[in-house]
Order: C-alpha cells, then structure tokens, then sequence
C-alpha cells in the first residue's frame, strides 16, 4: 500500500515538474488552461494585455506650470528652441551639404532615421538657420500619398507652383525654369503606399528629386525602413549624393538632452536614488541643489532613463512622465524611478497584426481604407484589426473627420524601438 | 563453456541493470525532449533564424542517443569479448533479414544527418510530394503538405530519388507566378503591372530583384505566357504570395480591361505607358 501510494506521489510530483518546466520553456494554451483550472480567481477574468497609457502618464504633471510640462512632452522642438542639443553634427553635415549646393554641385539629401530620433526638429533648425535666405520651402506630407494626382497637388500647393501641371515631368519642367530653392520635405515616408497604384506615385517622386537636383536641393526626411524600401526598389543611393542616419542617442547626447531641459525646469526636482523602496529614506533635490549627492542622484536618474529607453526620446519623456510626481501644493516634483515596459504581448500577437505593425513600423501612419488595400481585404475587418491594436494601446488613433475607415493609427512612440527589434528578429521588417 | 556464457548473459540482464538501462534510455528521451522545446522556444523568439536553429536539432539528438547507447554498452553492461560473439552469431542474421527495411532507414538517416539533404523548415519535393520539412528523424522524414497533411516518407526513399529543395536552408525563396495572356496584348504595360502587383505583395521580400519574363505560347492559338519571379519574405507564405499577386495582378489588368474575355471582346486597346 505504502509503495502503491509513494509511486503515486512520485509519478504526480514528476508531471507536476514537467508540467512547470514545459510552463516556463512555452506557456501554452493547455498551461493557461491549468493555471486558471487551478485558481480560477486569479485567472478567471484574463485581462487583455496592453501598454501603459502615455497620455495618462503626461496627465500625472496636471496642474504644474505649462512652460515646466512643455520640456517633458513628447513632440517636435521648434528652430529656435534652446533646448535642441545633440544633433549638432548633423546640422552640420546638412549646413555643408548647402553650401556644396550653393557652389554648383548637383545634391540631394536624405534624412533617415527610426521614429523618434529628432528629424522632424532638425529640419525645423534648419529651416531656422536659413532664415531671411530666399527660395526655402517646406513641404510635410500630412497623409499616405496614394497616387500621381494626389502627389502633384500636395506639392504644387505647397512648393507654390505658379502654374498648374498633371504630371511630374511638367512639375520638373516649371521647377526647372524658376529661381534655385531649398525644398525640405518632412515625413517622405509616407509617399510610399504598398499598393500598385502608390509604387508609380514613388517612383514619380524618386523621378522629381532626381531631376530637378541641379535647381533644387531637396533635403528629404523619412524613416529607416521606408528608405530600405524605397532604395531596394528604385536604388534611392544613387539619386541622393548624401544620406544623413541619425541613430537613437548615444549616452553622452543623451544625458546632454535631458540637462538642457533639467537647467530650464522652473519647479524644483527631487531625485530617488535607484534602490527597493523599503530602503528609500534619502532624497535630493536638484537641479538648483547645491550639493553633489543631488548632481550624482540626478545623473543615476538619466543614467536609468538612458537604460530604459536606449536613447529614444519618446520613450525617455514618457519615463520621466510616469515616474514623476508633482508634491501635493505644486511646489517641486519627486522623480522616483521605477521598472521599465514589459513588452512580451508581443510574442501574443498574430499574424496579421505583425504584418500590420511592419507596415505602421515602415511608413508612420495607417488608415483602415490602406490597410484594407495593402491587405487586399474588407475594410471593417481591417478597421477591427487596428482598432485591436488600438485597445492594446500599441497603436494610437487620431480622427480628423467622422469617416471610422479614415481615422489615422499610428505606432504609439514609446514602443517603437522594442517593435523595430521584435519585427526585425521575426523577419517582417529588413 | 556454455553454461559460464549463460551464466554471463543472465547477469547482463539481471534486473539491477534492466532498470538502470530504463533509466538511461528514459534519461537521454527527456534530453532530448527538452532540447527540443529549447529549440522550438528559440526558433520562434528568433524568426528570422529559425531554419538554422532547427536544422541544429537531428545532429544534437543522434549524439545524445549514441552518448546513451554508448553509456549502456560500455558502462552498465560493459559485455566480454565472448557474449558480444555468442550474441552476434545467433542473433545477427536474424535480426538483419527481419529488419533490412528499418536498418536501411536508420542508416539513410544517419547519413542524411551529416550529409544533410534540406533542414528541419525547408521546402522540398520528395517524388510527388510537396512542402515543409516539419520533422527529420533517424527513420523517417515528414513533411507537412499546403493541405496540412503530413506525408512520412522513409529516409532510405528519400535519398533514392532526387530531391528539390526550393530554399536551401534560407528564410526566404523565390515564387513564380505564371499567367498566359492572348499574344496582342501590350506587353510592356503588361510587364509594368505585373512588377507593380509583385511589389506592393505585403509578402514580397524587396531586398531581392523581381522580374517579369515573357515567352510565347501556343494553345489552340497564340498566346503569350508571363512569368512573376519575386521572393517571398518566409517560406510560410509562399502560398499566400502567389495568391496576393494573382489577385492584385487580375484586378489591374480587370481596370485597364486587359484580361482575356475583355481584351478579346475588342475593347479598344490602352495607351502604352
């Protein structure tokens, strides 16, 4: 009986031990199934997983001073701004490549980099810096430019065109003939639509840029991957004589970023040293302290946010954000920080949604009406697709008219250093 | 003699050494589980490296079975020179001629391992079966059909008939779309459209040329036969490829009124681009 009884308990202790191991190696369906079996309160109600709300976090520094939450708030610097700071050196490549243009050499430029990495604001310095010189246009593609017609008339409204054209080669033609300019153009990504009739609409742009180079310095901003794609398609190196790659931060531009905006905060800081939170008893305020155990807190506090965010300053804001918190009369603001993003719902993620965040990844912005093109199906489906990505919150969704199909998804900042690695490693993005 | 020799083989397979037989064998069987479930758990963390990381597997799993042969041989049972004779003598005809099929797998097998013919992942035609190579063991090799059938072929068949592999161990491998077209149509539109609907494929990988071949053809009449060749990004969706392509290839030609029942119904031809 007593042998019967141990073999039993053996035999249940090893499934038991197999079970945990194959648990920890793949959780699947059937271990998830077991885990609620064995305590159905905890997983009873199984909550979606998602990401941390960004605007939540911003939502955390309500009530302080307006000018104080402008340096923590995630979005372009204007060309003034005194807090611009490590991208000198590529305002300097753009600042030569100018003057090369200026002195009769042919020229294009492009500024390529993931989201996040600053080009829209170093266009806005650049354009900054040539104030006061005649001939420098802007051109922001606001929308995914779907075809020729659609192309011409973005740019002839904002390139100013004195005349109205049909085609590119008369829109070259007009360029051609006019004084000698500065074309910047911001958000080029987005002239590339995966679908038959888009792929004409970028090569009718590559077509432009590379002929109207003589009287034109186009300076073209786009993300990483729609570059790759534009290149693999239609040999982009060869018509731009300068590719500008801004990476995310490096440590030292990093920390010099977030200085500039630590020396321009009006509300005191007090910084928590980075141990458990049972063993915090000591703060220091900064950055007016005047001691160094407040300089050393508030370079350990960068020096974590630099961990979290590998430099993508999206992501930086939103930690600083997250982990503030304003004292409760207004009068300084403790920073305490805390464990970065898990991002693992992603391995949850199916197919399509992977093929759609490579898209997003790619390009910047989706509606469910080009989704539904690219992917060749119903556009409901395709609007409750993003919409599922929408409630993960990996997506954020902007609706400037009534139509749900023409609302905008984009990849939310913060995750788009952890999406590029994933689809990277999953070979949707290359 | 004989009976030192009975008394021999007994004690080789007393109970004491049964059991630790049982124990090795149960030992290098949840090895090499394990190490499959690693594996697998790496292969899908690491997509893009999934073809090497599961063709590492086949060789890992014959070491550990020969590390657990050897174990049982050399170490529990550790046979005189005497017994291994006896043994061979009575028991080696026998066993060959019952199990030539099976021997010939295992040694067409263990062949295959270090003269690999595909990987774990591959997509291969063994005879008149096409698909993904899901499983490579010691006596058979599996592949797992567009219909999600698994088709086991023996290992000995395998390597008796040639073999084509269309990836070759790489993520990605080119898809060719074929579509035939009466012979008047505009072929360098037609051309144009096809590299357009190749191109805009979510499943296209872009990194590799696309090209579009044209010959001609007849069936009853003249026709011209068009060929898409373009890469697709995962052997998985090789399949959902084609099918994208064709699909957005017909609705272009469908807008510029070039599939056959309109073309030929005399519509008025499109301009050339």
């Amino acid at each position: 009986m007593k042998i019967g009884e141990l073999w039993r308990e053996s035999l249940a202790g090893g499934r038991a031990w197999l079970h945990g191991l194959q648990d920890h190696i793949r959780p699947s369906a059937e271990s998830r199934h077991r885990a609620e079996k064995a305590d159905p309160g905890k997983t009873g109600v199984a909550a979606q997983p998602c990401l941390p709300d960004c605007q939540g976090a911003y939502a955390r520094t309500t009530g302080l001073p307006e000018a104080f939450r402008e340096l923590f708030e995630n979005r372009p610097l204007n060309g003034q701004s005194p807090l611009f700071a490590g991208r000198e050196s590529a305002l300097a490549a753009l600042c030569d490549a100018v003057s090369a243009w200026e002195a009769s050499r042919i020229g294009a430029i492009a500024l390529v980099g993931p989201d996040g990495v600053g080009r829209t604001t170093l266009l806005n310095r650049m354009a900054s810096e040539l104030t006061g010189r005649d001939g420098v246009t802007r051109v922001t593609l606001e929308h995914r430019v779907r075809t020729e017609t659609d192309l011409i008339q973005t740019l002839s409204v904002s390139l100013d065109m004195a005349e109205t054209v049909s085609a590119v080669e008369e829109m070259a033609l007009l360029l051609r003939r006019e004084e000698r300019r500065i074309i910047l153009v911001d958000n080029a990504q987005r002239v590339l639509l995966r679908t038959p009739d888009a792929i004409g609409t970028a090569e009718a742009f590559v077509s432009l840029v590379a002929a109207t180079q003589a009287d034109c310095l186009w300076v073209v901003s786009l993300k990483e991957q729609a570059w790759r794609r534009l290149d693999y398609l239609f040999g982009m190196r060869a018509h731009f004589s300068s590719v500008i790659e801004l990476p995310y931060f490096n440590r030292e531009e990093f920390v010099a970023v977030m200085k500039r905006r630590l020396a321009a905060a009006t509300v005191p800081l007090v910084f928590y040293a980075l141990e458990p939170s049972d063993k915090r008893g000591e703060a220091s305020k900064g950055p007016d302290g005047n001691n160094n155990k407040a300089a050393s807190s508030a370079e350990c506090f960068l020096e974590h946010l630099f961990a979290l965010s590998k430099g993508n300053m999206p992501a930086a804001l939103f930690y600083w954000n997250a982990f503030s918190t304003p004292d409760p009369s207004l009068k300084e603001v403790v920073l305490d920080p805390g464990a970065g993003i898990d991002f693992s719902l992603l391995k949850e993620l199916d197919t399509a949604a992977l093929f759609a965040l490579a898209e997003l990844q790619a390009h910047g912005c989706l509606t469910a009406r080009e989704h539904s093109e690219i992917f060749q199906q119903d556009a409901r489906k395709s609007r409750l697709q993003l919409d599922a990505l929408h409630r993960q919150r990996l997506l954020n969704r902007s609706s400037p008219g009534g139509d749900d199909l023409e609302s905008i998804y984009r990849i939310e900042p913060i995750f788009c250093a952890a999406a590029s690695v994933f689809l990277d490693a999953a070979h949707l993005i290359y | 003699m004989q009976t030192n020799l009975l008394n021999e083989l007994v004690e080789l397979f007393s109970a004491a050494h049964l059991i630790k037989i049982a124990l090795v064998l149960a030992a290098a069987w949840g090895a090499a589980r394990v190490l499959r479930l690693l594996l697998e758990r790496l292969a899908q963390k690491f997509n893009r490296y999934r073809l090497q990381i599961t063709g590492v597997f086949p060789v890992l799993r014959l070491a550990i079975w020969t590390g657990a042969v050897a174990v049982i041989l050399f170490v529990i049972l550790h046979p005189s020179k005497n017994v291994v004779l006896a043994v061979l003598a009575s028991s080696g005809i026998a066993v060959g001629l019952a199990a030539q099929d099976l021997i010939r797998n295992v040694l067409a097998g263990i062949g295959m391992t270090f003269k690999p013919l595909f990987r774990v992942g591959d997509m291969v035609q063994i005879g008149e079966h096409y698909g993904e190579v899901a499983e490579v063991d010691l006596i058979v090799t599996n592949l797992r059909t567009f219909e999600d059938n698994v088709v086991a072929i023996p290992n000995a068949e395998v390597i008796k008939q040639p073999v084509s592999n269309a990836n070759r161990g790489a993520l990605v491998e080119m898809v060719v779309v074929e579509f035939v077209l009466p012979a008047g149509v505009p072929v360098q539109r037609v051309k144009s459209l096809a590299w357009r609907a190749a191109v805009s494929s979510p499943y296209t990988f872009l990194k590799k040329p696309i090209e579009v071949l044209v010959e001609d053809h007849f069936d009853y009449t003249f026709l011209s036969r068009f060929k898409v060749k373009a890469y697709v990004l995962d052997i998985r969706f090789e399949r959902l490829m084609a099918s994208d392509i064709t699909e957005r290839l017909k609705t272009l030609l469908h807008k510029e009124r070039l599939l056959p029942g309109e073309y030929l119904r005399g519509t008025t031809l499109p301009q050339q681009s």
